[in-house]
């Protein structure tokens, strides 16, 4: 548990503007990030000082990030109080983790594109791949967009499916599309169960419930 | 970092290469000239002559689905009808019948109806097209010419009122235009601006241009830039492309509004300044303008006495239309609130992309302009070599922000 040698290293050759430092068990990579960065032909550029804190406990606790320098301004809504950065949904960064444990790649794949998107919406004033909503609604939107389905009624049979959970790959895909599982969502089902996104479910449902009421 | 006059020779290049070319230029004057001689063979008695940005020299090729379009020329073409024997559905169509009657035109016409014009296509030169379109009119009726003058406008030019026709939904209406009484307003105020330096502009024109013309008599006017005319360009550049980055296509300043606020702003300045201090003067007063929107009307007469070319009365915006007093620019800003807002917006983006980013680091400076201009067309038209700049890396996922 924990950042492993090799993240330094990897850390080193493709962020070398980053120094790694160790506080009180948990590794922090502090520095300056540069962006200079394209997406559908639209070049952002930029300078962002940060420190990644790696907790102790990663990949169990998510990594934060926190911007030093106060570059992102005050009213932009996708930052927590004292500069952390909301760079996605955290079942989206547990299925990430799930998958690679790879903090470089975590820079490329999350910081990066959250700095990207901070410099275009600065100019053009809107998210150029999107935004969440806040709070269960995100996780929720997340959960759609993950498991691609149209309705939010798909989503909620395939969270109370993973609740139970009792994968069977002959049964009938939860997602209500007359499939078996293992032809149908199995692999992504699996995957999800792999990332602990299991208590994430139970948490949204019990927040549903307290929204909506019972039933 | 390279100095701020390189940087400002090289957006200068970029905006000449989305002018209309010497060659383009001559074409499009055949085109309509002969498309004005077929009419009359066909027994239409009218006159063609553009109007536009063709007509004021600030043609710049459209910037449409984030791409650079086919240009669009527009030319009123008035018949020598009496407005009040006449219908606005007669006069939008029997154009139409008449460009019918001819093979070649029929095959160039474009079979939607727009609700001003029919649109005439002309092949590709270059990679480049252009589309000729032909607005319908007559010469606005005694009544209407007495009702400018009544809102003091010089008999001179409401004689030159014309009404064009204007479809909205079956029924075609008419709607009072002045394109003569414009452009002789808008040249007025270019005069001294144009005259500035104007032999040594003209020889540059005829270096680049030495194919199309052989002296610098053949130069015609229309061909010339101003830098008055250049800012405009610049602003309309500017503007197609942040609004399309925004998508807020259908919230965009006319290109009427920007070519006359900044019109109007150049008025009142100093003729030799250069394309850079004029547009620095012109985003100024914009950004006071901008004001208007957090100091009551009262606060802001006071503190800015002269400035009443964007003027906001009783929580209403105006922008007069200089040639009719019956015609208010930010009407649509009226009933649509978020045009004005998103205006002065716009304002600070053009301020940091044109203004403050000439002291930006090169590589800063140059993802503007690839921003502005497309990467590909910056490095075939400066050479991008002299700036200190690092190829971008391309984002390789897109999660979207979120909060708990």
């Amino acid at each position: 548990m924990g950042i492993s040698n090799q993240d330094i290293e990897n850390m080193k050759i493709k962020y070398p503007t980053l120094e790694y430092v160790e506080q009180e068990n948990t590794g922090v990579f502090s520095g300056e990030v540069l962006l200079n960065h394209m997406y559908d032909g639209v070049r952002m550029t930029g300078k962002f000082n940060v420190d990644i804190i790696v907790p102790r406990e990663f990949p169990l606790a998510l990594p934060v990030v926190k911007e030093l320098s106060n570059r992102i301004d005050k009213t932009y809504p996708h930052q927590y109080t004292g500069g952390y950065l909301c760079l996605a949904s955290d079942l989206d960064l547990k299925m990430h983790f799930s998958r690679d444990k790879d903090i470089s790649s975590f820079v490329d794949k999350y910081v990066i594109p959250y700095f990207y998107t901070y410099r275009f919406f600065e100019e053009y004033g809107v998210y150029p791949y999107g935004e969440r909503s806040h709070g269960t609604m995100g996780d929720l939107e997340y959960l759609k967009d993950l498991l691609n389905v149209k309705e939010w009624e798909q989503v909620f049979d395939i969270m109370v499916f993973i609740i139970k959970f009792t994968y069977r790959g002959h049964m009938l895909c939860p997602c209500g599309s007359g499939k078996r599982i293992r032809n149908c969502h199995g692999r992504i089902l699996s995957q999800m169960v792999d990332a602990g996104l299991r208590e994430d479910c139970i948490e949204i449902m019990i927040e549903l419930r307290k929204v909506y009421g019972k039933g | 970092m390279n100095s701020k006059r390189v940087r400002e020779q090289d957006v200068l290049k970029l905006i000449e290469g989305l002018d209309i070319t010497p060659t383009m230029y001559k074409n499009a004057t055949e085109k309509y000239t002969a498309v004005g001689t077929y009419l009359q063979e066909q027994e239409l008695e009218c006159e063609i002559f553009p109007q536009g940005s063709f007509s004021l020299g600030t043609v710049i090729r459209p910037y449409r689905e984030a791409k650079e379009a086919d240009y669009d020329l527009d030319f009123i073409c008035c018949l020598n009808e009496d407005k009040n024997l006449t219908s606005a559905r007669y006069v939008k169509n029997i154009v139409k019948e008449k460009l019918c009657n001819s093979e070649v035109y029929k095959s160039r016409l474009e079979p939607t109806e727009w609700d001003k014009c029919w649109t005439i296509k002309y092949a590709e030169v270059n990679g480049v097209g252009f589309n000729i379109d032909i607005v319908p009119a007559v010469p606005e009726s005694d009544e209407v010419i007495r009702e400018l003058m009544a809102r003091n406008l010089c008999r001179n030019d409401a004689d030159l009122a014309v009404a064009i026709t204007d479809k909205r939904g079956a029924a075609y209406y008419w709607v009072t235009s002045n394109p003569h009484a414009y452009k002789n307003w808008f040249e007025s105020i270019n005069r001294p601006f144009l005259e500035f330096n104007r032999e040594v502009r003209r020889r540059v024109l005829l270096e680049k241009s030495r194919t199309v013309y052989n002296s610098i008599e053949e130069i015609p006017e229309g061909m010339e830039r101003s830098a008055l005319q250049r800012v405009i360009q610049i602003l309309k550049h500017h503007r197609d492309v942040y609004y399309c980055r925004s998508r807020n296509e259908k919230l965009k300043p006319t290109s009427a509004i920007i070519t006359t606020i900044c019109t109007e702003i150049a008025q009142g300045l100093n003729p030799t300044l250069e394309v850079f201090e004029l547009l620095q003067a012109i985003v100024n007063d914009f950004e006071i303008y901008g004001k208007n929107q957090i100091l009551t009307e009262e606060q802001f007469t006071r503190q800015f006495e002269n400035k009443t070319i964007i003027q906001k009365r009783n929580g209403r915006w105006y922008i007069m239309n200089p040639v009719n007093p019956m015609d208010n620019l930010a009407d649509s800003w009226n009933s649509e609130p978020k045009k004005a807002e998103m205006f002065f917006t716009w304002v600070k983006a053009i301020k940091r992309d044109y203004l403050e980013s000439l002291q930006y680091e090169d590589n800063d400076f140059v993802a503007l302009l690839e921003n502005n201009f497309g990467s590909d067309y910056v490095k075939k038209s400066i050479d991008v070599k002299k700036y200190a700049n690092i190829a971008p890396q391309i984002i390789v996922s897109t999660p979207k922000p979120w909060r708990r």
